[in-house]
């Protein structure tokens, strides 16, 4: 098998509030993957530690099988980013916004980039201060997809835009994607994922809970719903997360074969959407005890 | 590529350089009118404490408008941010000093006063460009790059303690600065060796930050 595109082994980084803790996946060219995670999970500080924003304390990132720390600034060239809340220079254009961006990168294709604009709705005399996010956003978008970028990382990349965007939108990263491409794409509207991903990196409190084919995880993750007289003293059963009310607790396992043999006929075991396994995931403290709803 | 960032700075900047330039071009002005015996003592000052403030504007401003992240992922390496800004300071200065020299030459020929030197500066003045550089700019630069705004604090807030309690006390200043101004070379090579120290302490810094 061919050496993934992107590879992150073993990041680290620690700061006071927060702690990335040996991250390791891969993601092969070709491929969409979504990154999610409740907030503050470090998903923002990954994206940045690709980007050689963030220094990471430990662990490798090679992009095309090349280390990011070294030959970060060559590399670059080939990875693309938006953030989630794209900032530009305010009082300029954005045809000069524009062509400063271009001029670091040889591959620019500028007839994509006009069509970019026009099918975005946006006009390259307009200032950028005059943007909304979601305008900025799609500005951000037109740079990044004109520039022959092997990897996109976009952050959140459809908040702040219009579902009929969004849908616009992913359709469009999907046609770009190639045998020498891939896109990286954290966000927490999971429909966005459900829809185009073909694969999916769960990131709780700084650390991988999995990084899996939608359909590996649609055939191991389940939720269980049932009574609570089934839930054990400690209120934990193992589950991965736990959302009780006065009338039953919703359960997220990741062996859903195990847990329709262990509640057969006494609750209901269910496959979990990304919603699910994302809200419930949340709901489990470190200690394992449930939350009350 | 330091051209590619230079271009990138005039574009996305020259508004906010307006203005100093302006009161560097009306100085200019007042240097040129003046007499001859203060005219270079007030470009000198001039050049040593606007131009290190046109890097940092810049800086600050991309810093202030959340755009550094932007210019950091771009194909450009942390060491050529850091260039840039060191090459700014030169630019500029250059700029200005050659502007100074063009000014003072025309005027020179519309009255008709010759020979017109080469220099209008003395090689002391031009050393004192130097120091003024080196206090002014590469002593608060590392720390700027590597803390921000709160780093130029410290360093132009450390830089003035330095210089009152040098006023107030009885130092023999004067005699140091003679002294070292009889050895040119001597003195330009220690002015290039600190600037260099000032660029690599950016460059260590500047590389650790987090964006």
């Amino acid at each position: 098998m061919s050496s993934p595109l992107l590879r992150i082994d073993g990041l680290a980084k620690r700061f006071p509030e927060f702690e990335l803790k040996s991250v390791s996946f891969g993601l092969p060219a070709g491929l969409l993957m979504g990154l999610i995670g409740p907030n503050g999970a470090g998903k923002t500080t990954l994206l940045k530690a690709i980007l050689g924003l963030v220094k990471p304390d430990a662990g490798m990132i090679t992009f095309q099988g090349r280390d990011l720390a070294r030959e970060g600034a060559a590399l670059r060239a080939r990875i693309a980013y938006v953030s989630d809340e794209p900032k530009f220079m305010p009082g300029v254009r954005l045809r000069t916004l524009k062509e400063v961006h271009a001029s670091f990168f040889p591959a620019w294709d500028e007839a994509r980039w006009k069509s970019l604009m026009a099918d975005f709705g946006l006009d390259p005399q307009n200032k950028s201060d005059t943007l909304s996010l979601g305008q900025r956003t799609r500005f951000a978008l037109t740079l990044a997809l004109s520039r022959d970028a092997e990897l996109l990382v976009l952050d959140e990349p459809t908040t702040g835009l219009d579902p009929a965007f969004r849908r616009e939108l992913l359709a469009r990263l999907a046609a770009t994607l190639d045998d020498r491409r891939a896109i990286l794409f954290s966000t927490h509207i999971t429909s966005d994922l459900e829809v185009r991903a073909d694969l999916v990196t769960l990131l709780r409190d700084g650390e991988v809970v999995f990084s899996h084919s939608q359909d590996a995880l649609r055939d191991s993750w389940g939720v269980v719903k049932g009574g609570l007289d089934l839930l054990e003293t400690d209120g934990s059963n193992g589950f991965q997360g736990l959302r009780t009310n006065a009338h039953g607790f919703e359960g997220l396992t990741d062996d859903v074969e195990s847990a329709r043999r262990r509640y057969e006929g006494r609750a209901l075991v269910e496959r979990a959407s990304l919603e699910d396994i994302l809200v419930l995931l949340g709901r489990r403290r470190p200690e394992g005890k449930p939350h009350a709803a | 590529m330091l051209l590619e960032l230079l271009r990138r700075d005039l574009r996305l900047h020259w508004g906010s350089l307006v203005v100093p330039i302006l009161i560097l071009g009306m100085g200019l002005g007042a240097v040129v009118m003046a007499d001859e015996g203060t005219r270079l003592t007030g470009l000198i000052l001039e050049t040593s404490f606007l131009i290190p403030m046109l890097p940092v504007i810049i800086h600050q401003r991309e810093s202030a408008k959340g755009t550094l992240g932007d210019l950091l992922v771009l194909p450009v390496s942390r060491a050529a941010v850091v260039r840039l800004r060191y090459a700014e300071v030169l630019f500029f200065t250059g700029g200005l000093l050659l502007l100074a020299h063009a000014a003072v030459w025309v005027e020179l020929s519309v009255a008709a006063r010759h020979p017109i030197p080469m220099s209008v500066m003395s090689r002391d003045q031009f050393l004192g460009v130097g120091v003024l550089l080196i206090f002014w700019f590469a002593y608060p630069m590392p720390l700027f790059l590597g803390w921000g705004m709160k780093g130029l604090v410290v360093g132009y807030g450390s830089l003035i303690t330095l210089v009152v309690t040098l006023a107030m006390t009885e130092t023999d200043l004067h005699r140091f600065i003679d002294a070292s101004m009889a050895r040119p070379v001597a003195m330009a090579l220690v002015l290039a060796g600190l600037f260099t120290l000032s660029y690599l302490l950016s460059l260590k810094f500047f590389s650790r930050r987090d964006f």
